[in-house]
């Protein structure tokens, strides 16, 4: 697990092409670091001098989402290790990476939960390895997502299917996603990359 | 047509569309406002069940009738008052789910793509036939059907009148899942409960609430409303 001081996320530039790495292995957790980051991160990446931007978890998972109890705590103001204003933020930083002026890819490999799926929901394209597992789980833990994934969700998949999705909170495995419209696409986890950036330059083009 | 509401006492309740056989529509506004609105909000309850009263879900406006009534000027005042019923079930504030049994035609298919989900029996029948009757479907059909179907299925359905089996609409997309008759209700309400069984009454109503903005609200808007009814659910409140 990152330290507290470690950042949270890797930005870099290949060719013409971003990539922003969620980089909190195993699980790319995002706490409240992760979230600061990431906001400080937002407004600078409309201006990057790219044609498209992917983004990917660092290791085999996207990222896990937020921690259920970071999350409680933060909610009811104790001591919180995840305050409302952090995820107030975040959805406006969220909403920043579905506006940018470049097609932006979010390339998924195994786990993709909570927080994590509603960053991947706010990319225009989502490509997926095949061990992918996707999922809205708050209903779960008695809560419910707040960071745009309700609302992206039924725009994305229909009024029927995100009813089930976001009340049963049941996880998706990456076939089933491709089937009813959450991903564009699902790969060999070895082409995950190289996939999502050979997607990214095409619309780019 | 009567509608008769039975709570559950699981929170998964029962509306049953009833005026046998067929559960013909008399009239296109079909219900009392108030009557409906009360059985969507009914306390306590998280999920809700329609279905036809005995063989069949309806087959629709009742032809012979609606040729009379088509001659009185205040139809068209009948018919928006109707769409704005249809309009509160597409809107429900739980999930709805319609449970098809025989015929399921005109607007009675119309009723049931309003709902959030189509459970059907093997042997249950659907399809637009107003197009043999020199009519077409006014009860917006053709957007609710475009809603969970391809185009080009609306387009066949609506232009041919063709009456389809389960396994094609389910084939289609037009519904859920088809089950032996037997198990069709058995099924539903597992479903259901499988969806609202361990949440709270608010948490549904929350959640139903931000998939209704994710529509009917600018992007901002539904975005900064799903925050507050997070931290609403989050703070039990």
């Amino acid at each position: 697990m990152a330290s507290e001081g470690s950042p949270r996320l890797a930005l870099s530039q290949d060719g013409d092409i971003a990539r922003l790495v969620l980089d909190s292995p195993p699980r790319n957790e995002m706490d409240q670091a992760f979230f600061r980051d990431f906001a400080a991160l937002a407004v600078t990446l409309k201006e990057l001098p790219v044609r498209g931007l992917v983004i990917h978890g660092a290791g085999r998972h996207f990222s896990s989402g937020a921690d259920v109890d970071a999350l409680k705590s933060g909610v009811a103001g104790a001591n919180p290790a995840l305050s409302v204003e952090t995820l107030l933020t975040a959805t406006e930083s969220f909403q920043m990476v579905s506006v940018l002026p470049y097609p932006s890819v979010a390339a998924i490999g195994g786990c993709c939960l909570g927080s994590g799926l509603e960053l991947a929901l706010a990319c225009r394209w989502r490509v997926a390895a095949s061990n992918a597992v996707l999922a809205l789980p708050e209903a779960s833990f008695d809560l419910m997502p707040g960071c745009g994934g309700t609302v992206r969700l039924p725009r994305l998949v229909g009024r029927g299917r995100a009813v089930e999705l976001l009340l049963s909170g049941r996880f998706v495995a990456a076939a089933e996603a491709l089937e009813i419209g959450l991903v564009d696409a699902v790969v060999d986890r070895r082409e995950l990359l190289g996939a999502a950036r050979r997607l990214v330059e095409r619309v780019a083009a | 047509m009567k509608l008769l509401f039975t709570p559950g006492a699981d929170g998964i309740g029962t509306l049953v569309l009833s005026n046998p056989p067929y559960n013909t529509f008399d009239q296109p506004c079909f219900a009392e406002r108030s009557e409906l609105e009360q059985v969507l909000n009914h306390p306590g309850q998280k999920a809700l069940i329609l279905r036809g009263e005995g063989r069949h879900f309806s087959h629709g406006a009742d032809p012979e009738k609606l040729r009379e009534q088509l001659r009185d000027p205040g139809f068209q005042h009948e018919m928006d008052r109707g769409k704005e019923l249809l309009a509160l079930v597409a809107d429900a504030p739980i999930p709805t789910l319609a449970l098809v049994r025989g015929g399921c035609l005109g607007a009675g298919l119309e009723v049931a793509l309003c709902c959030h989900f189509r459970f059907a029996a093997s042997s249950a029948l659907f399809g637009f036939p107003e197009v043999e009757l020199g009519l077409v479907p006014g009860f917006g059909g053709p957007l609710f059907l475009d809603g969970v179907a391809a185009r080009r299925t609306t387009v066949d359905l609506l232009l041919s009148g063709r009456m389809i089996g389960a396994a094609e609409a389910d084939a289609l997309g037009i519904v859920d899942r088809v089950f032996p008759a037997a198990a069709l209700d058995r099924s539903a309400h597992d479903f259901l409960h499988g969806l609202v069984g361990k949440r709270t009454v608010s948490q549904v109503r929350a959640v139903m609430e931000t998939i209704r903005n994710a529509r009917q609200l600018p992007l901002a808007e539904a975005l900064r409303r799903e925050t507050e009814l997070f931290l609403q659910v989050a703070r039990g409140e």
